[in-house]
């Protein structure tokens, strides 16, 4: 049995399907709002202040590692930071920064005179090591020593090259995954933040054209043949539009959207709104009404409007994927 | 010749607290013109739209927005520096702990605001020279703040190889933010500088500056013990001295942008700021074979300057002594000639306060012990940074006094005698 010749089915899936183009225009206006404003440099730089900031020793070790030459070079300025920071850039500048504040340097320098560890020859080593054991403790310390006696037992354990060597290593890849734990979670994050701005577009956009989901609804459900119109350019298209945002978004790279494909996008849903002549568009807002013409229950046109906001903050990937399930045959 | 300015901060928003704004504005404003100068565009909005709505003053808020959300403190002191003629000119940075302040911690943490400067220190050893904020709160006790303090200044940064370089000259103290300069605290800490010869500069300016916006701490602090007379403060000036009096003022405009409290901490913050609360700290320290070298910096202020030139006073000054301050400190540098110093710093950008340091100099105490200095980058609301300094260097160097002029006295050989120490030899 075919499930779109069932009318109700068919309505519902047309009115996703225009949820998804919805929300697919809604992540550009975002999107190019976040490049103008850095958003996620700025994001991630906001967080990393936030969680490395170590109140039991008055520093902000991500204050450090954003000043610190390597990291400081490749953001273009304090407004613009920069988006990635790779996770052993992040994992060295931070060994680095430990071991050599003054904060620290001034505490080996009167610790019974110049404080030394035995075994160890490496400068950067020495200082991390010394600074793990000076440094008041806190959750960073703690991070930082257990980066450390993990390395040592690795280190102590190889039997490959020099045990200092392979114990920086291991420090370093100890470091890495964290940061990558810790980027996966400002990416939660980040994801959060954008849904709730894509509610905020996708209401104040709706509000503009009139993408009114329940007047959609109500005009599918009137005239089949333009909901037919709706799941047949669904089909014809589906690849190509799910291919706009198979793309991870992440708080260190965008979802890779070419101009092209943006152009496309436009080109036919501009075209589909004016073959199917559904009230979409700037002149159908509620500002554009005639006073005879302001719909007589503003609430059910407010309530369209909130609906839409809410499945513009669900975003396209989230509509596409169940327009698939809904539509693939068992 | 060597040529200095005694009173500069680089410190950025990321180093001041929180909530920094919220001590002169609104609140809500405050918050607003924070967040939405975080941003490339917002901040080119807001340097667009001030000097519209604000003339002068608009585009100097906006110039002082824009230094202070500076990157880090390696920009802001090259901002600073392009704006001297003089490329061997030395700078002093003043470092401010800023964590308690009633207007929530800093983000960078008071530690990292010292790794900042040091970084600038490193990357300009021979223009820059700092002094280390201290505040009774930054350690547990006196002892540990004292270890601290000489530690720091013990440990050398390398330059390059073979360089090596004390980091820190002096010492700093912001008492308006809560607590008296003879903090039992700090006594410790003042002794050893003392011995090592190292000059303390703090800040005495009339209502002007930062403070506490803690009204409960400040209001219970007012009177604490005097460890270097053994009683309580207010009992100093006399037994039957009442305690030092939170201001109570309301003004309705204030209230209703809810800045009463702020308005009210301030004027109460200035008995922490008073020259008279230095009389015994002062007094003890002048009986050591190297008594303390203390600068009571902005000599009182402009306004305080400006009266005493024109030997008009005030009905009533917030503080335990009803005395202009331009006048506290001028009878304390004559009482303590070799050990008082003022410096100029932000008064300077009063053109007509000129003519009072001119006359000051004449007088053969007070000619050693007046110093320069503009404290940019707080001044940028004022004036630029620039214009300030060329217009009392030009009008300076016109002022002989003796063998040398004006500039040369307050720029370079007063300066050098006070921040000659073990540190600066």
């Amino acid at each position: 049995m075919d499930i779109f010749a069932i009318p109700f089915l068919s309505t519902a899936i047309a009115v996703i399907f225009s949820w998804a183009l919805f929300a697919i225009f809604c992540s550009y206006l975002l999107e190019a709002w976040g490049q103008i404003m850095s958003d996620r440099g700025r994001f991630l730089k906001k967080n990393l202040y936030l969680q490395l900031k170590d109140d039991q020793n008055g520093i902000n070790w991500a204050e450090l590692i954003y000043n610190q030459g390597t990291v400081e070079l490749i953001s273009q300025d304090s407004k613009n930071p920069t988006n990635y920071i790779s996770p052993k850039l992040f994992a060295e500048t931070l060994v680095e920064v430990v071991g050599s504040t003054h904060m620290v340097q001034s505490q080996i320098n009167t610790h019974s005179g110049e404080a030394r560890i035995e075994g160890l020859n490496s400068p950067v080593l020495q200082n991390f090591k010394l600074a793990t054991t000076l440094l008041n403790s806190s959750d960073l310390t703690t991070l930082l020593k257990r980066a450390l006696y993990i390395a040592e037992l690795k280190g102590n354990d190889s039997e490959n090259g020099s045990s200092e060597r392979i114990i920086y290593q291991e420090l370093i890849s100890y470091l890495s995954n964290w940061y990558n734990d810790l980027t996966d979670q400002i990416t939660n994050w980040y994801k959060r933040k954008t849904r709730h701005r894509l509610f905020y577009i996708g209401t104040i956009l709706a509000l503009l054209i009139n993408a009114d989901s329940i007047q959609l609804f109500s005009i599918y459900l009137e005239y089949p043949s333009k909901s037919a119109q709706i799941v047949h350019y669904y089909h014809e298209n589906s690849d190509r539009l799910e291919a706009l945002h198979t793309e991870e978004n992440t708080v260190t790279s965008p979802p890779k959207m070419g101009t092209d494909a943006k152009t496309d996008y436009l080109k036919t849903v501009n075209k589909l709104v004016e073959d199917i002549q559904i009230p979409i568009g700037w002149e159908y807002n509620i500002f554009h009404e005639t006073e005879e013409r302001i719909p007589n229950n503003l609430i059910h046109k407010l309530l369209g409007i909130l609906i839409s906001g809410f499945a513009a903050s669900l975003g396209a990937p989230f509509w596409f994927d169940l327009l698939k399930k809904a539509t693939t045959k068992p | 010749m060597q040529f200095y300015n005694i009173h500069s901060h680089i410190f950025n928003i990321k180093n001041a607290p929180k909530h920094f704004l919220r001590l002169y504005l609104p609140n809500f404003l405050a918050d607003f013109v924070d967040s939405a100068t975080n941003t490339e565009v917002g901040s080119a909005v807001f340097a667009f739209l001030l000097p519209l709505f604000g003339q002068d003053f608009g585009k100097r808020y906006a110039s002082f927005l824009k230094i202070g959300k500076s990157k880090n403190q390696d920009e802001i002191f090259r901002n600073l520096q392009i704006q001297y003629d003089d490329p061997k000119l030395k700078i002093v940075v003043l470092t401010m702990f800023m964590e308690q302040s009633g207007v929530g911690p800093t983000l960078t943490g008071y530690e990292g605001q010292l790794e900042g400067v040091i970084k600038v220190k490193r990357e300009n050893p021979d223009n820059i020279l700092v002094f280390l904020g201290i505040d009774p709160r930054w350690k547990k006790s006196g002892s540990e703040l004292k270890e601290t303090v000489q530690r720091y200044f013990d440990t050398k940064i390398k330059i390059n190889e073979g360089r090596w370089e004390y980091p820190f000259v002096g010492l700093k103290l912001y008492p308006s933010m809560g607590f008296y300069a003879f903090d039992e605290k700090l006594k410790e800490t003042f002794e050893w500088a003392a011995e090592k010869g190292i000059p303390v500069l703090t800040h005495c300016s009339y209502l002007g500056g930062m403070y506490n916006n803690d009204t409960q701490f400040i209001n219970n602090n007012l009177d604490p013990i005097d460890p270097y007379s053994g009683v309580k403060y207010s009992q100093t000036f006399s037994l039957n001295t009442p305690p030092p009096q939170p201001d109570q003022s309301k003004k309705f405009f204030k209230w209703i942008l809810g800045q009463n409290d702020n308005m009210r901490n301030l004027k109460t913050c200035s008995y922490f700021l008073e020259p008279a609360s230095y009389r015994s700290l002062i007094a003890y320290f002048s009986k050591k074979d190297r008594p303390l070298k203390i600068c009571l910096a902005h000599y009182g202020g402009a306004e305080h300057i400006l009266e005493e030139q024109q030997n008009q006073s005030s009905s009533k000054y917030f503080g335990m002594v009803q005395q202009n301050w331009c006048k506290q400190i001028n009878d304390l540098i004559t009482k303590y000639p070799t050990q008082i110093y003022t410096d100029v710093a932000y008064a300077v950008g009063d053109r007509k306060t000129h003519a009072k340091f001119f006359e000051d100099l004449k007088n053969p105490i007070l000619e050693k012990q007046l110093l320069f200095g503009t404290d940019f980058f707080l001044t940028e609301r004022l004036t630029p940074e620039k214009l300030n300094y060329d217009t009392f260097k030009n009008s300076a160097l016109h002022q002989p006094i003796g063998n040398a002029n004006a500039w040369e006295i307050m720029a370079s050989r007063n300066i050098e005698t006070f921040l000659k120490s073990d540190y600066y030899p």
